[in-house]
C-alpha cells in the first residue's frame, strides 16, 4: 500500500517558499495540484477529486495530506478494496455497526472523513498519527504498522508535517505590528505577508473595545485622516476569506462587507459596550480586493481582526 | 508399614481440623457489607486532587471498626472517618475518599482496595480503587461504567474516558452503545471565545450555548450535532478558561443512542467532581 517516492521534492519545495508571515503552516496554496499529480497515476477517479480534499481541508481544518495517506493505507487509493466494496467509494474503510459506511460519491467520502479527523484533530484530542491509528485500527497486529505506512505517505511522499495535521487558512491577527490604545491619525497602508489594509490604523488594547483587547486595524470619524471604509487587497487571489469585525460606536450598525466580485454581506452589530461583533465571511474564489464600510460616511468608527484566507 | 500409614492418617486429620476450625468460626455468622459502588476511578493530574463519597452497611452491628487502603494506594487518598466505636446493622455509612497525587507523581495506573477491619477480623468485602495518574493538573471521579484510556494516557494524549473498552470500529467511529469523555486544556485563544467555539464546531449543527460554572470558574456549555464519518453523533462541549489555558471538556455519543441520559448523568458527574489548576 505504500506507493512509490514521488511528488516530494515539489512539495517540499511549495512548503519552503510558500510561507509567509500572515500564514499558518502547513497551509499550501499549490496542494491541489501536488495531489493530483501525487494520486492520477494511482486512481485517476480520486485524482480528479483533488480540489475537494483540498477545500474540504480549509473547511474542516485537516491536513488533505492526511485524507489522502489514510486511504493510501487502507484500500491503495481506492484500488485495492480489502474491507469495504468500490461501490461505496469508501476508500477510507469506515465501518459503522460492524458494516462498511457507503457514500454516494468520493467527495461525499472525503467529506465524511474530513469530518470524522475534524472532530478529534482540530479539538486537539487526537495530535499525532500514532494517536489516529490507535483510534482507527486499533491495537492488533494487522494495525502494527498503519502508523508508519500513513506517516510515510503523509510526510515522506507529501510533505506533510508530522507535528501539525491541521490545515488553517492564512490569518492576519495584527500581533506583530504596535498601535496606540486610542485613534491618533491615519498610517500608510499595512502589509501583512500578501495583504495589504488600508484607511486607518492599528491599535493595541482600544480604549472602550471590550470585546477584544489584542491588537486590531480600525478606523473612525474622529481619527485625523481616516477614511469611512477599510480596504484589505491581496497580491494573490484568495477564497475562504472572513473578517472578525467589531463595532465601536455605542449604538447598533449595520455594516456591509464586500468584494472585488460584487459579493457582499450585510451585518447588524449591537453597540460597542455590548460587544457588538462578528464574523463575516464571503464565498467567492479569487478575491483580490475587500472593502468594509458602515451605513454612515460622517459618522462611522469600527475595526477588524482575524482577517483569514485561503490564498488560492 | 501400618504404624506408618496410620501415623499419616493422624498427621493429616491433625491439618485438617487446624485448617477448619477458624473457618468455621469465621463464616459462622460472618457480617456482610455492602458498598454504594463496586469501584472508585479516580483521574489524577501531578498535584491535583479529587473526593469521593461512597457509603457501606454492615448486616450486622460492629465494633472497633476501621477503613484502611492497601499500601499500593493509601499515598494516594485519605479516608474521613476511618474508624468507627460501633457500626449498628443495616446502617449507611457515608465515608469521604479525599484523592491528591504528589506533584512528581509518574503517568499510569494504580489499583488497589479498601478494606474494613472490625476488631481483629478483615471482612471479606472490600473497595476496589483505581488511580489513573495524568499529565493533565486534573483531577475528577470516573463515572461507573467507563474507564481511563490507559493507552491515550502511554501516548502522552488528552485524558479520555469511553464506556467500550477501547473497542473503537475501525475509521474510530464509537460503537452503537458508546460513548467517549475527553478532557484537554490549550493556550487561551483571543476574545471572543465563541469565535474560537465556531471553529472547532464547522459543520456542526448548534443547538444550545449556556454559561455554567465548572470548578469555580465561569464556563461556555455547548450542544451541538455532527457527521464525523457520515454518523450522526451528540456532543456537549465545555470551555472553561482558567489564567491563561483554556479547558475543554467533551462528551460524544451516537445520536439515536437509547442510554443518552445515562452518558449525560456520567458527564454531568465529571463536571461536578473536577478539579482544575
Amino acid at each position: 500500500v505504500i506507493p512509490r517516492l514521488s511528488a516530494i521534492a515539489s512539495a517540499t519545495a511549495v512548503l519552503l517558499f510558500g510561507s509567509s508571515p500572515a500564514r499558518r503552516a502547513p497551509y499550501d496554496p499549490q496542494l491541489a495540484t501536488v495531489i493530483s499529480q501525487f494520486l492520477s497515476a494511482k486512481n485517476p477517479l480520486l485524482a480528479a477529486n483533488a480540489s475537494v480534499f483540498v477545500s474540504d481541508g480549509l473547511t474542516y481544518n485537516v491536513d488533505p495530506r492526511l485524507v489522502v495517506a489514510i486511504a493510501g493505507q487502507e484500500s491503495s487509493y481506492g484500488t485495492n478494496w480489502g474491507l469495504c466494496s468500490p461501490s461505496g467509494y469508501n476508500a477510507w474503510s469506515i465501518l459503522s455497526s460492524g458494516a462498511c459506511k457507503n457514500y454516494n460519491s468520493y467527495p461525499d467520502a472525503i467529506d465524511a472523513e474530513n469530518q470524522l479527523l475534524h472532530k478529534y484533530i482540530a479539538l486537539n484530542l487526537w495530535a499525532d498519527i500514532p494517536t489516529i491509528g490507535y483510534h482507527y485500527c486499533g491495537t492488533t497486529p494487522d494495525c502494527a504498522e498503519w502508523s508508519d505506512n500513513v506517516s510515510f505517505i503523509y510526510h515522506n511522499l507529501l510533505g506533510g508535517n508530522l507535528s501539525d495535521l491541521t490545515f488553517a487558512r492564512g490569518m492576519v491577527d495584527f500581533e506583530q505590528l504596535s498601535g496606540p490604545s486610542v485613534f491618533s491619525g491615519i498610517t500608510p497602508p499595512v502589509t501583512v505577508g500578501i495583504a495589504t489594509f488600508s484607511g486607518g490604523q492599528v491599535l493595541d488594547a482600544t480604549t472602550a473595545l471590550p470585546v477584544d483587547r489584542s491588537k486590531v486595524y480600525g478606523t473612525a470619524f474622529f481619527c485625523p485622516g481616516c477614511l469611512p471604509t477599510i480596504t484589505i487587497s491581496f497580491s494573490h487571489p484568495v477564497s475562504n476569506f472572513s473578517v472578525f469585525l467589531m463595532n465601536g460606536l455605542g449604538l447598533t450598525i449595520t455594516y456591509v462587507v464586500r468584494d472585488n466580485f460584487a459579493g457582499f454581506k450585510i451585518v447588524t452589530l449591537p453597540a460597542n459596550f455590548l460587544s457588538g461583533s462578528g464574523t463575516v465571511s464571503l464565498p467567492e474564489q479569487g478575491i483580490l480586493l475587500v472593502l468594509i464600510s458602515g451605513d454612515s460616511s460622517t459618522t462611522w468608527d469600527f475595526l477588524i481582526d482575524d482577517v483569514q484566507f485561503a490564498p488560492m | 508399614m501400618k504404624r506408618i500409614f496410620q501415623a499419616i492418617l493422624y498427621a493429616s486429620l491433625s491439618c485438617v481440623s487446624i485448617a477448619v476450625v477458624p473457618y468455621i468460626a469465621r463464616t459462622q455468622n460472618p457480617p456482610n457489607v455492602a458498598w454504594s459502588s463496586s469501584e472508585v476511578n479516580v483521574v489524577l493530574g501531578p498535584g491535583a486532587a479529587s473526593t469521593s463519597v461512597v457509603t457501606f452497611q454492615s448486616s450486622k452491628d460492629l465494633e472497633n471498626v476501621t477503613l484502611q487502603a492497601v499500601p499500593a494506594i493509601s499515598g494516594f487518598l485519605s479516608i474521613q472517618p476511618s474508624s468507627f466505636a460501633v457500626i449498628k446493622a443495616n446502617q449507611s455509612q457515608q465515608v469521604l475518599l479525599s484523592f491528591a497525587a504528589p506533584a512528581a507523581a509518574a503517568t499510569g495506573s494504580v489499583e488497589g482496595t479498601i478494606h474494613i477491619q472490625a476488631g481483629r477480623q478483615t471482612l471479606p468485602q472490600t473497595l476496589k480503587v483505581t488511580v489513573s495518574i495524568v499529565k493533565q493538573r486534573v483531577g475528577f471521579v470516573v463515572p461507573a461504567g467507563f474507564a481511563a484510556d490507559q493507552r491515550m494516557i502511554d501516548l502522552g494524549g488528552p485524558v479520555s474516558l469511553n464506556n467500550f473498552g477501547n473497542h473503537y470500529e475501525h475509521g474510530g467511529l464509537i460503537p452503537p452503545g458508546g460513548a467517549e469523555i475527553y478532557i484537554t486544556d490549550v493556550a487561551l485563544p483571543p476574545p471572543p471565545l465563541l469565535d474560537f467555539i465556531a471553529g472547532e464546531t464547522v459543520g456542526a449543527l448548534t443547538s444550545a450555548i449556556t454559561s455554567i460554572a465548572v470548578a469555580g470558574s465561569p464556563a461556555t456549555k455547548v450542544v451541538y450535532t455532527d457527521l464525523p464519518g457520515g454518523v450522526r453523533y451528540r456532543n456537549v462541549a465545555i470551555y472553561v478558561p482558567r489564567g491563561t489555558r483554556l479547558f475543554k471538556l467533551y462528551l460524544f455519543f451516537r445520536d439515536d443512542d437509547p442510554q443518552a441520559d445515562d452518558f449525560l448523568a456520567a458527564f454531568q458527574q465529571v463536571i461536578s467532581t473536577i478539579t482544575l489548576p
